[in-house]
């Protein structure tokens, strides 16, 4: 699949129902079309059953943008999160997490 | 959108966690009780109901991360399976070793509900010499704890194998399916698969995701995904579903172990509703993967097993479990069989406690509820008094049935506040146990009337003079072992504990057959301490008194528990300020009863109403002895003749220092506290009135004297005199309340 890589999002903090509402705007809104949209969780200090969901939906809203989405560098606390919930295999393991274009 | 923030909301679960926990820790002590008490055939549920209370406590415990009462609790639920499996007899010396175990999760919750998550260096040192007591228990702990698809320890017990929680060690399914608002409430679906994966191997977890909405539609917190788990353990049914006690109530949990029937599989399929599909295809993908335990035949049971797998699909083909469900046949026992037969083996003791069907409401809701309707009932008089004056007949009718029906309100809304005196009682089983125990004597506890109901308020603060009055029972009152022998009597000693209701007081009596009150020994420490004179010749009753009184003790040893002469009077003065009374009756040689006599509610008092000046005062009416007219002359200083008895008296207009000239004649009502008689010297006596009582606020905190306050049919507010703190302060200087007249 080529497609342009496209801007990085590397939400920093909780990724909780507490700060769900706040990170679902902007990571739901941020893929366009032809692009890969980058979730890089390597600053994310904890995450809960409201923060995965909130990615799901991201990675849902880029494929039906017509582009991607893909999560990378999981921290600790995002990696036993996606652990915990079989859902390891959304990150990408191959990828630099020091990829150009993080704008965020 | 507005967020509670989930600081609150964890402190609220948090709050409700140590309720119930506290409550499963009050059960656990009945039923270890029962059991030391012999409980015959219901022993088998009594120790079912205690694995239950301490797998809930440790479960709840471990959602929260208390670490330190999981690990504790753990060794003790390991001990009580063995029990259960009939691995381990019950004993004295195990329920000896259980008790304290109890006692010191008691303890650790205790430091939970006050915000500490992490054990002391104390705690955990008890923890381990507790644990260390247990662990002879333990030791065939081995057996039992062996790897997967161990024959399970042989039960003693003639229980029907359907209802056997046996060790399976193979792989659980459970599907998790959590309310929309689990994660407002604080309950995330994480940590309870966090702590799944801590009580086995986790085999497989599918994320259920198809519920979810789009960006557009999406409540950020809400819960939308569901969980599927295969899990290998050695856990029984009853400890994986225990894990979600704390959100069954609005979840859909389904745990289905290796020998369920197919159907069970299927209905868990069924559940998931349009994702049905998905589910079963995952199960089927479990059950067909050969490096994973097989999940029993039970899968193989599935629809359109030979189809491909479909991820994330809503509705697979072939996948409808509606159209083709064929898996009746059940394998071993039928799941639904096992539920019911649970079902029914609650054991009697934890049926009282808390399968009642009750709701729990927060103490200050009811009291604001009371104090409406108390409003409402001084509104409703103030409106019949209007009503009486407009001579209007039909609005007098109906605002008499109005009226009725506001009282009936009222009875209804004070029934509110009222609780079985039975619960209180209970807990003394345990004291008399240990103190009993402590003093090496055989006490049997007798309860009685255990069903009279008590305001609230009263039973949380009857429970301290109840338990020293208990202790002093056991100390002084029932005699040693050979004593007993010696005068004829039965060796084990009998206390009794009962209750009652009389003429809108309810009674407590603490009895014991011990060896009464020596009225000669009492009047001769009496007469040794000065409170006697030594040439008077008191009553029995006065003699018996004497034994409320501070710094008085007969017992010729100082005992660790009673002897120390405190505590009587503290009793006495607790039940006083209660508005209640504590009289004695006693038998040399066959025992003695100590009567505590209490108001029903505290909510209410009759009152007498009186007015000095502008202002109107309550006097509690059971306070009131009789109502005199101030002589107008012969007055010393403040103290008057009464039939020639002097009798101090307060001025209320001067000690509440309320405006204006005393009127032409005064009167005095005569009030008794502690056997003390003062004068409250008033204009004008009003009569009785039944009234609620309104608290004051914290701005009057200060004001000595007055207990509370009251609005009358008029609308006027009066304050209710506070007997006991008057009469002592009688004499000191005015308080200055500024009632102005």
């Amino acid at each position: 699949v080529s497609r342009r890589a496209g801007r990085t999002l590397r939400p920093t903090g909780e990724l909780t129902v507490q700060t769900a509402a706040a990170r679902a705007a902007v990571l739901t809104s941020a893929a366009t079309p032809g692009e890969t949209l980058t979730l890089d969780l390597s600053r994310v200090s904890e995450m809960d059953t409201a923060g995965l969901q909130v990615l799901l939906v991201a990675l849902a809203e880029a494929r039906i943008a017509g582009g991607a989405a893909r999560v990378v560098s999981p921290s600790p606390a995002a990696r036993e999160a996606l652990e915990l919930a079989g859902l390891s295999r959304l990150v990408d393991p191959a990828v630099d997490p020091a990829a150009p274009g993080a704008d965020s | 959108m507005s967020t509670v923030p989930l600081e609150e909301q964890m402190a609220a679960a948090l709050r409700t966690f140590v309720i119930e926990a506290d409550d499963l820790l009050t059960e656990m002590e009945a039923g270890l009780l029962a059991l030391e008490s012999g409980a015959g055939p219901d022993s088998e549920e009594i120790v079912n109901a205690l694995f239950r209370a301490v797998h809930t406590v440790k479960g709840s415990s471990g959602l929260f991360g208390l670490d330190m009462i999981v690990g504790f609790a753990h060794v003790v639920e390991n001990v009580l399976d063995l029990v259960r499996a009939g691995a381990v007899p019950v004993t004295p010396a195990l329920v000896g070793a259980l008790l304290p175990c109890r006692d010191h999760l008691a303890r650790l919750l205790g430091a939970v509900g006050e915000g500490r998550t992490d054990a002391t260096s104390e705690e955990t040192a008890a923890g381990e010499t507790l644990l260390a007591a247990l662990r002879p228990f333990a030791e065939p702990a081995e057996e039992p704890a062996a790897p997967a698809g161990a024959v399970p320890a042989p039960r003693t017990s003639p229980e029907p194998p359907v209802s056997a929680p046996a060790p399976t060690g193979g792989t659980a399914v459970l599907s998790l399916r959590f309310g929309p608002d689990c994660l407002r409430t604080g309950m995330d679906p994480l940590s309870f698969l966090r702590y799944l994966a801590t009580l086995g191997e986790t085999v497989a977890v599918e994320c259920l995701d198809g519920l979810l909405p789009g960006a557009d539609d999406l409540d950020p917190e809400q819960c939308y995904l569901a969980f599927l788990v295969a899990l290998r353990t050695d856990e029984s049914r009853e400890s994986l579903e225990g894990v979600f006690d704390f959100v069954r109530d609005e979840s859909d949990i389904r745990v289905v172990m290796p020998g369920d029937p197919a159907s069970a599989l299927t209905e868990m399929a069924a559940s998931h509703g349009p994702l049905a599909g998905t589910v079963a295809t995952w199960l089927r993908e479990l059950a067909g993967d050969p490096v994973r335990e097989p999940v029993g035949d039970a899968a193989e049971e599935l629809p359109g097993s030979d189809g491909p797998r479909e991820t994330g699909g809503p509705a697979a083909p072939g996948g409808d479990p509606q159209e083709s469900a064929p898996g009746e046949t059940p394998l071993v026992p039928p799941a639904t069989g096992a539920v019911r037969e649970r079902a029914a083996a609650t054991p009697a003791a934890a049926r009282g406690a808390a399968e009642n069907r009750t709701v729990r409401v927060d103490a200050d809701r009811l009291d604001r509820l009371i104090d409406a309707v108390g409003e409402l009932v001084i509104a409703g008089a103030g409106a019949a008094l209007h009503s009486q004056l407009s001579g209007d007949e039909a609005l007098e009718g109906s605002l008499g049935e109005v009226m009725r029906l506001v009282e009936e309100v009222r009875d209804g809304a004070l029934q509110l506040r009222m609780v079985p005196i039975g619960t209180t009682f209970s807990r003394f089983q345990r004291v008399v146990r240990d103190v009993s125990t402590a003093l090496g004597k055989d006490v049997s506890l007798v309860v009685s009337g255990g069903d009279t109901e008590v305001d609230k308020a009263l039973v949380e603060q009857i429970g301290d003079p109840l338990t020293h009055l208990v202790r002093n029972a056991l100390d002084h009152g029932i005699e040693p072992a050979e004593v007993r022998a010696a005068r004829g009597k039965p060796v084990r000693g009998t206390l009794r504990l009962n209750a009652f209701h009389d003429s809108g007081s309810i009674v407590i009596e603490v009895s014991d057959d011990g060896g009464g009150i020596d009225t000669e020994a009492v009047l001769a420490k009496g007469i040794e301490r000065g409170l006697v004179d030594p040439s008077a010749v008191p009553s029995e009753k006065e003699i018996h008194a004497l034994l409320f009184e501070p710094g008085f003790s007969t017992a010729p040893e100082v005992t660790d528990l009673s002897g120390r002469g405190v505590g009587m009077d503290v009793v006495k003065r607790n039940v006083a300020a209660l508005r209640g009374t504590v009289d004695v009756e006693s038998r040399l040689g066959e025992g003695t009863t100590m009567r505590i006599r209490l108001p029903l509610t505290l909510a209410i008092i009759d009152g007498f109403v009186v007015g000095v000046g502008g202002a109107t005062f309550v006097v509690p009416l059971d306070r009131v002895v009789e109502c005199v007219e101030l002589p107008s002359s012969g007055l010393t200083r403040d103290c008057m003749d009464l039939r020639g008895e002097v009798l101090p008296f307060v001025r209320l207009r001067s000690h509440f220092t309320v405006a204006g000239e005393p009127a032409r004649r005064e009167n005095v009502v005569v009030v008794e506290y502690a056997g003390a008689r003062t004068g409250l010297v008033v204009d004008t006596l009003k009569g009785e009135f039944q009234t609620v009582i309104k608290p004051l606020g914290p701005l009057f905190a200060h004001v000595q004297g007055v207990g509370g306050a009251t609005i009358l049919g008029n609308g006027d507010v009066a304050l209710i005199i506070d007997v006991p703190v008057l009469v002592r302060d009688a004499g000191r200087q005015p308080v200055g309340v500024g009632v102005q007249s």
